[in-house]
């Protein structure tokens, strides 16, 4: 099957570099301290966050720092995905998949301001589309800062194959049946982004542009392993591009989520 | 507890509950339908804050021998893994229980809807009378093959009426599903063989017809008098509570009565017909909006921004 066209289009038309379009809401469930909706084409993940609340000691935890611990819970909902899902309770896959999150989301908030706590995340696919590991984590961000939980730094998350001799950034549900090498990237850039409103209509570099973002951590999972370094390296420099766009746009529409927050309490004038 | 039961007993006696509503007002009711990409149909509800999402998948099935040979069969499965954490009881337990309250609602009286293993439960097919979802327009061919219709309703968020909530989804999911349209063809002279092909033109799909199908309209006794729609604090002050199945035309499809405190005739009566009223004021709201959402063709206005170009610095 062919993934990439001769004129270099993929299946559903995009470029190698180009990402889906993301969307996102915030506060969809008003139970939780925080959650949020992120979509990234047809892939919908939502993520509810619980916390910071008090951490149950159980049993001798002597080397246990006093930090907050930060727990993630993965489910897939009934209809995520062609084929009949069992549940909540996931494989070996969703379990891995929870720890590297959790290792992943712990570098980025502020543990040591809330000592002795411990902050619950929970995210649910509604619908696999391909890429939901990075969609989540994206949810995931987005969701800890709605529950005011406070952050060192956006993570952009994303994920990349290779197919047919050329790195491919964002995979949906076919491409990821092709069985290729699959690199699933968190990064978190502590940068900070200009300030926007003159950019509007400079679509491009609007999410791009030269920031100057450093990257202090990565957390990466290879699947399908035995690539070539060549291979690897292309795959790991658009993975690393592809997260700094991501995080970009989390950290725009997290300014606007505040903006409009502080319209709505009359703190600014708008 | 006894000041807010008091707080609550008081104001519904006035006619003005804690939020401002009367006694037979329920909460802004939002619908929105074609939420999951992935399946036939799907619906997401929101009751005031409660909220959940239905989806329905369409999959041809073979009819087993001790089956009845001329009709399809509807799964339906609720998960409440996210608000079992705060009620009472493990999520099984209580999606279980409002699955099979949904149960009545979709089928009709007197029908049985399979559950997930597949046994039909209720009594005898043959009992059909015309409420629910009509089972032998799903038969692709009698005695061959069938459509299975996998009915998933997730809850998102409890703040209260749960069950209607799950209701107006699973109609509404059934009402935006399209099935595809498929034919048996090449049959050998026995009845066996064949091979099941399906017609490409993504217009050219079967809705399924839910007129029949009705919606759960939960009041709930507080005081001396029934409330629709309950917040979940008022669900916590509340004696006993009855949910009402009701259809298009008023007739009762499903009734369940939960609480502590038994309810004598005149009041159970007088809680009926105002969910019975209720229901059918939310059918025809969910029908006016039906209509045209499901005919009008799902139009991406945000052309613009398809992709996003990263580029890798060098």
């Amino acid at each position: 099957m062919e993934y990439v066209s001769f004129e270099g289009l993929r299946l559903d038309g995009r470029r190698a570099n180009e990402i889906r379009r993301p969307r996102h809401a915030f506060a969809i469930d008003a139970q939780c301290d925080g959650s949020a909706r992120f979509e990234l084409g047809n892939t919908v993940i939502e993520c509810r966050v619980d916390g910071p609340s008090e951490r149950k000691f159980g049993g001798a935890e002597e080397g246990a720092s006093e930090a907050c611990a930060l727990t993630c819970s993965h489910g897939r909902s009934a209809f995520a995905s062609d084929g009949v899902q069992a549940g909540r309770k996931g494989d070996g896959r969703s379990k891995q998949f929870e720890s590297v999150l959790a290792k992943a989301l712990t570098s980025a908030v502020c543990v040591d301001l809330m000592p002795r706590c411990e902050v619950q995340v929970r995210t649910t696919v509604l619908c696999d589309d391909g890429g939901a590991r990075a969609a989540s984590a994206c949810a995931a961000v987005l969701a800890l800062a709605d529950a005011g939980i406070p952050l060192k730094g956006i993570i952009g998350s994303c994920t990349v194959g290779h197919l047919d001799g050329e790195a491919l950034i964002d995979v949906n549900r076919d491409e990821e049946r092709g069985r290729g090498p699959e690199l699933w990237t968190c990064a978190l850039s502590a940068g900070d982004v200009p300030d926007d409103d003159e950019n509007e209509d400079d679509g491009e570099d609007h999410l791009m542009g030269a920031t100057g973002n450093h990257i202090t951590v990565i957390v990466e999972e290879l699947e399908r392993g035995k690539t070539t370094m060549e291979t690897f390296k292309s795959m790991h420099d658009l993975a690393l591009a592809g997260c700094e766009t991501s995080a970009r746009y989390l950290r725009i529409s997290l300014r606007a989520r505040t903006r409009a927050l502080a319209a709505t309490r009359a703190l600014e004038k708008f | 507890m006894g000041g807010d039961r008091a707080y609550a007993r008081d104001g519904v006696a006035d006619d003005c509950r804690e939020d401002g509503r009367g006694r037979a007002t329920r909460r802004a009711l939002r619908m929105a339908i074609g939420v999951v990409p992935n399946a036939n149909g799907s619906c997401a509800v929101t009751l005031g804050e409660t909220s959940c999402v239905a989806a329905v998948r369409c999959d041809v099935t073979a009819i087993e021998a001790w089956e009845a040979s001329d009709v399809g069969a509807i799964v339906l499965r609720v998960d409440a893994s996210s608000i079992a954490t705060t009620r009472a009881g493990r999520a099984a337990a209580v999606g279980e229980t409002l699955r099979r309250r949904l149960e009545s609602v979709v089928a009709g009286r007197e029908r049985g809807v399979s559950d997930a293993s597949g046994r039909a439960s209720g009594s005898g097919v043959d009992a059909w009378d015309g409420g629910g979802i009509d089972l032998r327009s799903l038969c692709v061919r009698p005695g061959r093959a069938r459509w299975t219709l996998a009915v998933d309703a997730v809850c998102a968020c409890d703040r209260g009426s749960m069950l209607d909530a799950l209701s107006v989804a699973v109609r509404g999911a059934l009402a935006d599903t399209k099935i595809p349209k498929v034919s048996l063809v090449g049959v050998g002279s026995d009845g066996e063989g064949g091979e099941l092909e399906i017609d490409d033109d993504p217009d050219a799909c079967t809705r399924v017809d839910v007129s029949r199908c009705g919606v759960v309209a939960t009041t709930t006794k507080i005081g001396k008098h029934g409330v629709v729609d309950a917040t979940d604090e008022e669900e916590a002050c509340a004696e006993a509570s009855m949910s009402v199945g009701v259809d298009r035309d008023g007739m009762v499809c499903g009734e369940f009565t939960t609480g502590g405190e038994t309810l004598d005739r005149g009041t159970a009566d007088a809680m009926r017909k105002l969910s019975c009223r209720v229901g059918v004021e939310l059918i025809e709201a969910m029908d006016a909006f039906l209509a045209t959402a499901v005919a009008a063709n799902k139009i991406d206005e945000d052309e613009d921004g398809r992709v996003m170009v990263v580029r890798v610095r060098k």
